[in-house]
């Protein structure tokens, strides 16, 4: 006769970085069912983001500081859409640049995070080690290692020098082979692949009927990519890639398809460093916004929208944002019954919980 | 970017039609559910989905304090973006509860709404409580 | 005095600071050969490394974890919004800081504060981790001790 108990996990807990409460009820040590709570990040950024246009530039990357460089850009991007500005092509290159330079601190940030909670130590190092190389060429280029703060609605605020370009490119071939003897641990080693390999399955049916976006979905078989849309740099002439998909839908397959697009990443850095001409940074644009407008980008995490209703004033009327780990982490719900109690920080910690992306 | 229905006020009688209609050709997926505050005792409430390669923005007039259906049971992401409107406007779903984000024992009620009259556990109130005490 | 170790705790920052504390732990920083490490278990704490502006619902959890860590105990605010709030000042769900919730030793400046100072705050706060040990040491020494007569073994 086996009875239900109940184990609280978190919201301070040594897997999660954030605080994210999960109430698990277990049989023996199989998962039967699990609640989440939420709301411990929550701030009330929308609301805040409402007092002044001009300051949300920066207090927009401030929501979440792992892809901080995308919800700049995207609210910047909104705010071109509103007022009709044309951002020059010099902007939108660099833009791509720091967009992709960020996925690659993200995802390896992830693979690390997977792979200390799978146990496997050297490999979590390992993965810090090459993304301290990524993060001191951010700070190069920005002059921060976090919250880059280079966009401005109409363009960027920084340039990057030629010299830098060139040291960005070393950089880029010094790191290549290193990413790719990480790529080939990933891919076929044996303890990663006991501890990943079909763990924690969401079907694509259920990809669907939960709306998830990012690497979850295209571990699952949807292969849809926001970049495909052609906001920032993606839609100008040189600048190739497709979308990285698989079908499997397990812990492997999504920490394939970030290990996949960490190498495509380097690879679009290199493109846009052939395309960079030179041009004006930022388009100039007086008074303020009056509209209604919204913007997507490819965030780490998956599919970022900002949508924003301005009244030509200094005040914004309404800023909702709506992140990727908002749709990613529902549908925990659905993967962890069935599986048992120590699988359970690998398969949360796989699907990538940005909380602070989803209390706001 | 398409913009459906902005005639008919009542989603709880348009939208699941026109849903059920569209997703015959194969399912859309859903982007947002999120409110508006037209600061004049209405809210325009914004389904957002995407079908293909097009946006599509479902849009409605609703009273404040309103009780809508919910479109939980076609679209289960729905019911977390449900919630969210119900902690930050006090619109209400039939069958969802709220308290995603908010404590009740805190007194915040509803602060995405434009202050029309300000009134005691408002978000003004609040923040300025809180600046005190530092 | 030496190695002491951390308990971290997110209450609700943007994880930029959260970011550069795991930095630390990693080989380019590395706080491990100080001795330092990272322990999820507030009775094994050291040093707390607190980011966030505390939001309402983790007050009470900063609260419990602050009364269970033992002393002698060295609190670190890591960032801007973990001393003051600032830059999230108009938002309406937190308490502005941490030291409005629990005495604080060292703030750390800076969004997203550096690794290196981090370290460099730590350092100042061994200190004052090192007084406060001391204080509690004379203290216990005017107090009753428990002499080995009157212990529990003594009795059989």
């Amino acid at each position: 006769m086996s009875r239900i108990s109940t184990i609280p996990f978190g919201p301070q807990h040594p897997s999660f970085l954030e605080p994210l409460h999960l109430k698990l009820n277990l049989e023996e040590e199989r998962v039967v069912s699990v609640e989440l709570s939420q709301g411990y990040n929550h701030r009330g950024m929308e609301y805040a983001m409402e007092k002044d246009w001009k300051r949300d530039a920066f207090l927009s990357e401030r929501v979440c500081g792992i892809c901080s460089f995308h919800h700049g850009t995207t609210y910047c991007q909104t705010i071109e859409a509103i007022a009709g500005l044309q951002v020059p092509e010099r902007a939108l290159i660099i833009r791509t640049i720091m967009l992709e330079l960020q996925r690659i601190t993200s995802h390896t940030l992830t693979l690390g995070h997977i792979a200390e909670a799978v146990g496997y130590e050297n490999l979590f190092m390992q993965f810090f080690r090459e993304r301290e190389e990524f993060m001191r060429l951010a700070n190069l280029i920005s002059g921060n290692r976090v919250h880059y703060s280079m966009n401005w609605p109409g363009g960027v605020r920084r340039d990057i020098s030629p010299e830098t370009a060139k040291e960005l490119e070393n950089k880029l071939d010094e790191m290549l082979p290193k990413l790719q003897m990480l790529d080939g641990v990933v891919r076929k080693d044996s303890t990663w692949l006991k501890r990943t390999k079909g763990i924690g399955v969401l079907t694509k049916e259920q990809a669907t009927t939960w709306a998830v976006v990012g690497p979850v979905a295209r571990a699952s078989g949807i292969p849809y990519d926001v970049r495909l849309s052609g906001n920032a740099g993606y839609h100008l002439e040189g600048i190739r890639f497709e979308p990285v998909w698989r079908e499997e839908g397990d812990c492997w397959a999504r920490a394939m398809v970030r290990m996949d697009e960490t190498l495509q990443s380097v690879d679009l850095i290199r493109q846009c460093l052939g395309q960079l001409r030179d041009g004006p940074l930022v388009a100039q644009f007086k008074g303020h916004p009056n509209g209604e407008g919204f913007s997507r980008n490819e965030a780490p995490r998956g599919e970022l929208m900002y949508w924003i209703r301005a009244k030509g004033e200094s005040k914004l009327d309404r800023v909702k944002i709506r992140t990727p780990a908002f749709v990613n982490i529902p549908p925990l719900a659905e993967m962890l019954p069935g599986c048992e109690f120590p699988d359970v920080p690998v398969i949360v910690v796989s699907v990538d919980p940005c909380v602070c992306c989803t209390d706001r | 970017m398409t913009d459906e229905a902005g005639v008919s006020t009542d989603p709880n009688v348009d939208l699941r039609a026109k849903l059920m209609k569209a997703d015959r050709s194969g399912p859309s997926r859903l982007i947002c559910i999120f409110p508006l505050d037209n600061a004049d005792g209405t809210l325009d409430m914004i389904y957002m989905f995407q079908r293909k390669d097009e946006v599509i923005q479902y849009r409605y007039k609703v009273k404040e304090g309103a009780e809508l259906d919910s479109i939980s049971d076609l679209y289960k992401g729905a019911w977390n973006m449900e919630r969210e409107a119900i902690d930050m406007f006090g619109i209400r779903f039939k069958g969802v509860p709220g308290g995603l984000f908010l404590m009740p024992e805190t007194g915040i009620k509803a602060p995405l709404l434009k202050p029309k009259v300000p009134t005691v556990g408002s978000a003004q109130d609040v923040a300025t409580e809180v600046k005190k005490d530092v | 005095m030496k190695s002491p170790w951390i308990l971290h705790f997110d209450t609700g920052s943007c994880n930029g600071c959260d970011l550069e504390i795991w930095a630390l732990l990693t080989p380019k920083y590395d706080v491990e050969r100080f001795g330092m490490v990272n322990k999820a278990n507030p009775k094994h704490a050291d040093i707390l490394l607190i980011t966030g502006p505390v939001t309402k619902k983790c007050e009470e959890r900063l609260r419990k974890l602050y009364e269970q860590t033992p002393e002698p105990k060295l609190v670190i605010a890591c960032g801007d919004c973990a001393s003051t709030g600032a830059p999230f000042m108009d938002c309406y769900n937190h308490n502005h800081g941490v030291n409005n919730v629990i005495p604080v030793d060292v703030f750390v400046p800076g969004c997203a504060c550096r690794p290196e100072a981090i370290i460099d705050a730590v350092i100042i706060g061994i200190n004052k981790w090192k007084e406060k040990a001391e204080a509690m040491e004379t203290n216990v020494s005017h107090e009753d001790k428990i002499m080995p007569d009157d212990s529990p073994r003594s009795d059989q």
